[in-house]
């Protein structure tokens, strides 16, 4: 008995420095919480998902385009792309090498998604356990030097508003935007504005140069509306290691059929 | 409700080749079959669930089909659970079959032996 009053003693004895860690926050840190966006809650894309292009045009397999304003190279490259066996295509997939979707396919993704607004940096969490940091603190991209090309690159943001405006480089190279192939350079850029359009309703005008792939001067704008999930109140996330039965042996994508 | 389903599924098979854990290239979207067997195991799984399926084969025999579905969170999501299908179950399942030939597809729907229909609509906003 006396052993385990003292046990008890201990144990909240080495609880308390953590107790005493616990800082509030301070005014001015609590005053900017105060005028944040409230986007809490599970967000999806509102409409098909299909490609990145502008939404109404036809997309989402393997052999229909999407509509990137490459420059001559870039397009003769994406067409080469689009005659090649799907089941080579297919091996390509960002998701079926990565497990993702990436930066900016993510955007037109049909999965939930979360975020989280800070004074600090703003976090979208997606299923797939895809998770971008958006850093609203005031700070730059990394010099080039110490850039590490990532699936949903660096990104840092501002507040116009109740404008979220996002500002991506660093993403890795070649990931495909849609089934269908089409990719960009190591020179992408992707600004985001994302606005709240309603109670329930996020809306994002996407706009992505690429001095490398598209011609002089040549933006791709598009805009993607999400809406508030209500049937379901958490987030799964699907991971592929779990059951994935779809190796690629010597650039072709197979199935294990058990 | 029942249209609304079809809707909601046309559209989700959709956004599933969007950005699924891989294209369905491998799959001929253009073939349906049908399959009658004794579910083996039902995987409930990501990025895909699987039905193991056990059909007879020509002489009898049975021969083990894999059905693939979207991910276990959005079939999760559109009411399916992990007891929906359990070893020993009698059902027929249509899909779209490997382009390939080997034993396998694409789930479409699923039915038990009165004809009721197994799980509702899927909806796949997984890998």
């Amino acid at each position: 008995m006396r052993v385990a009053a003292i046990a008890a003693t201990l144990s909240v004895a080495m609880m308390l420095p953590a107790l005493i860690q616990a800082a509030p926050n301070s005014a001015s840190r609590l005053k900017a919480f105060a005028t944040m966006q409230d986007w809490h809650g599970m967000w999806e894309i509102d409409g098909n998902p299909s490609t990145l292009q502008p939404p109404g045009a036809p997309g989402g397999t393997a052999r229909q385009r999407d509509y990137a304003p490459y420059n001559n190279e870039w397009e003769a490259k994406y067409q080469k792309t689009l005659n090649t066996d799907l089941m080579v295509v297919a091996a390509g997939n960002t998701n079926t090498r990565y497990c993702a979707a990436g930066m900016p396919r993510i955007l037109a993704a049909p999965f939930m998604f979360e975020v989280v607004v800070t004074p600090e940096q703003t976090w979208f969490i997606h299923a797939q356990r895809e998770i971008r940091h958006v850093y609203t603190d005031g700070r730059k991209h990394p010099e080039e030097d110490l850039q590490i090309a990532t699936l949903w690159g660096d990104s840092i943001g501002h507040w116009e508003g109740g404008t979220l405006v996002v500002d991506t480089i660093s993403i890795i190279p070649g990931l495909y935007l849609d089934p269908s192939g089409s990719t960009l350079s190591d020179q992408a850029r992707v600004i985001e504005r994302w606005s709240q359009t309603g109670p329930d309703a996020l809306q994002n005008e996407i706009t992505i140069e690429d001095a490398l792939a598209f011609r002089p001067g040549a933006q791709w704008k598009f805009t993607r509306k999400y809406k508030r999930v209500k049937d379901f109140d958490r987030m799964i996330d699907d991971v592929c290691g779990e059951n994935d039965r779809n190796p690629v042996v010597d650039g072709v994508i197979q199935t294990k059929v058990k | 409700m029942r249209a609304f389903r079809g809707v909601s599924l046309a559209l989700l098979l959709s956004s599933s080749a969007a950005v699924a854990h891989h294209s369905f290239a491998m799959f001929d979207q253009s073939k349906t079959v049908a399959l009658s067997g004794t579910v083996k195991e039902f995987q409930f799984t990501s990025p895909h669930a699987w039905i193991q399926l056990l059909v007879p084969g020509e002489k009898g025999e049975p021969e083990e089909w894999g059905v693939e579905m979207g991910a276990a969170g959005g079939l999760l999501r559109g009411g399916w659970t992990r007891k929906t299908l359990q070893p020993g179950d009698k059902i027929s399942v249509v899909i779209n079959p490997l382009r390939d030939g080997a034993h396998g597809g694409s789930f479409k729907s699923a039915t038990r032996e009165d004809g009721s229909r197994v799980g509702p609509a899927p909806r796949d906003s997984g890998p």
